[in-house]
């Protein structure tokens, strides 16, 4: 579904993803893992086409998107959703969801759908955006990002500043995704724990660089990610 | 996809109601049209005083052209009265000098304020410059256009400016014209109000509200706004034509960035930057205040640009959006809690 090939990604001269392999199949959920800076958000971003590449090969469904602008990547069917969420904070959480569903209006009984999946949204459908509170703006971002109709949904960091309590809830709602086998889930995370309770497998990412790839089954048991990530000694 | 626009509370409305939630939009262009159509019998026939309101309604006019542009997508064009005066020389030239048909001249006049407001955004668009940065282009723009002007003696008049023999009497006379720039404002305001409820519309909206948030939705967000200052480009472009056969006299006094630029920004900050009547509104402020101003002479400059400074620093909402907004709470404090706040948050919110 979604496959990268050898990228290489720069900030200026300061060179941030040294030549990463990343391939995604359609339905798979698959988390990107590793600490704060390792690259994993630059990564997304040159996915997304917010950040241009330095070189290397982007196929969506087999087509090269790697140079396209972001709104033809996310029409193409990839949608991206930044730790910073980036909503549109004069709008309501209504006209948010359904800004997600552009340049088409979303099919009757979408938004109902989608608000299903988080009710908290229910209650301030006519609220703007920006008074939301951070776990409940998260919702919102993954809500509109729905409601785009992906196939591939990529998240950075959903848990990012939420209280574990709002995570969990955020988490829940991902686990029903993860069910929904049309779609195809990818997941940067630095909390490794609970990443890696949600999909079936994993990269680890240092430095820019991929230093591990499996199962979540084989990530949780290896010594090295348990030392680094899990807090096991 | 063929699904209906959702209403506020997401249920899918009946083609009958989303007739009339598409008429209801409409409703305020109606009601200013309705009251503005009526300001000649108001004034009993003054020859001044229309003259005045048509002062009004061209500025009004030009306050719609920089919504789109600025209110719409947030591009700071310094440079509407030389995209108008661009539209007005050249059809004078064409239609007094090389006898080309009015309605040729006009829009040929059009044609290439457009094509320049065009190509600004989309040197901004390429150039992805900020707002300071169009600002400072578009300025730029002006400063060239009057002394281009200036230079172009044989031509132009220079600095003194030039009879229009082409007008005809409907462009001409006191009440046709007034009516026919008025024509022009309510078709602006149609335009403005359909535009907003459009695929565009939202686009602008969203742009406007965070434009990479706008780009990871699907919004090419590049088309949008030079969309926005093409359609602007060209509503200025056609009153800066109209009014140089209306007046019978060009001079680049009629467009220079103290007359019309600065005048909008009063205008639209008064009357609300992005909100569909506040360009009507504010235009017949200014023009209340032009009139008690007038014996202050070039002084009046002064008071403009402090006027400026006071709107942008204190008041940068404006009246219109102020006003609906204390209505809506009223509303509210008048129904009980649980019902729905009068259309807020859906397309037919800003009058």
């Amino acid at each position: 579904m979604l496959r990268v090939e050898d990228l290489y990604v720069a900030y200026g001269d300061i060179e941030v993803v040294h030549g990463i392999d990343v391939e995604v199949a359609p339905g798979e959920v698959v988390g990107i893992i590793g600490s704060n800076g390792a690259g994993k958000s630059s990564l997304l971003r040159a996915v997304c086409g917010l950040h241009p590449a330095r070189s290397g090969e982007i196929r969506l469904a087999g087509r090269s998107i790697i140079g396209d602008p972001t709104f033809r990547i996310a029409r193409a069917g990839l949608t991206y959703v930044p730790a910073e969420r980036r909503l549109f904070p004069d709008m309501t959480v209504l006209d948010n969801l359904l800004m997600g569903a552009y340049p088409q209006r979303p099919a009757p009984g979408r938004v109902d759908e989608v608000v299903a999946l988080f009710p908290r949204l229910q209650e301030r459908r006519r609220q703007a955006a920006g008074t939301l509170s951070g776990g409940e703006q998260q919702m919102l971002a993954i809500g509109r990002a729905l409601l785009a109709g992906p196939e591939v949904l990529v998240l950075d960091e959903p848990s990012t500043g939420l209280a574990p309590a709002l995570a969990d809830e955020v988490y829940a709602a991902l686990r029903i995704l993860r069910d929904d086998r049309d779609l195809t889930l990818i997941l940067a995370e630095q909390q490794v724990g609970r990443a890696l309770a949600l999909v079936d497998r994993a990269y680890v990412i240092e430095q820019g660089r991929v230093r591990l790839q499996g199962t979540a089954a084989e990530l949780r048991d290896d010594p090295d990610v348990q030392r680094a990530y899990l807090g096991i000694a | 996809m063929t699904a209906p626009v959702p209403s506020a509370d997401g249920a899918t409305p009946s083609a009958a109601t989303c007739r009339h939630t598409t008429l209801r939009a409409y409703l305020p262009v109606a009601i200013a049209a309705a009251v503005l159509a009526a300001v000649p019998l108001a004034l009993g026939g003054s020859g001044y005083l229309m003259s005045l309101a048509t002062t009004a309604l061209v500025f009004a006019a030009y306050a719609i052209g920089m919504n789109v542009i600025f209110g719409s997508s947030g591009q700071l064009f310094l440079c509407l009265g030389a995209l108008a005066g661009v539209a007005g020389f050249t059809s004078v030239l064409l239609a007094d000098d090389q006898g080309w048909p009015l309605a040729l001249s006009v829009t040929t006049g059009v044609v290439l304020a457009t094509a320049i407001g065009a190509l600004f955004s989309w040197v901004a668009v390429r150039r992805n410059l900020g707002v300071i940065f169009v600002g400072i282009v578009t300025l730029a723009f002006s400063l060239v256009f009057t002394n281009l002007v200036q230079g172009l003696r044989t031509l132009t008049g220079g600095e003194t400016g030039r009879v229009v023999d082409a007008g005809g009497a409907a462009l001409r006379g006191p009440i046709s014209s007034y009516y026919l720039f008025l024509g022009v404002v309510v078709g602006f305001l149609a335009l403005y109000r359909w535009l907003e409820g459009s695929r565009t519309g939202w686009a602008w909206r969203a742009l406007k509200d965070d434009p990479v948030a706008a780009e990871l939705a699907g919004v090419d967000v590049a088309r949008a706004r030079i969309l926005a200052g093409t359609i602007g480009a060209a509503m200025v472009g056609l009153i800066g034509a109209l009014f140089a056969h209306h007046e019978a006299f060009i001079s680049p006094t009629s467009y220079a960035f103290a007359h019309v630029d600065v005048r909008v920004l009063i205008v639209i900050a008064f009357g609300g930057i992005g909100s569909l009547l506040g360009p009507v509104v504010g235009a017949v402020m200014l023009g209340v205040i032009d009139e008690v101003l007038r014996p202050l002479g070039q002084l009046r400059l002064a008071v403009y640009g402090a006027l400026l400074l006071a709107l942008f620093l204190g008041f940068r909402r404006g009246v219109v959006p102020a006003v609906a907004d204390v209505v809506t709470t009223w509303r509210r404090a008048r129904t009980p809690s649980d019902a729905p706040a009068a259309g807020r948050g859906t397309r037919a919110s800003k009058h």
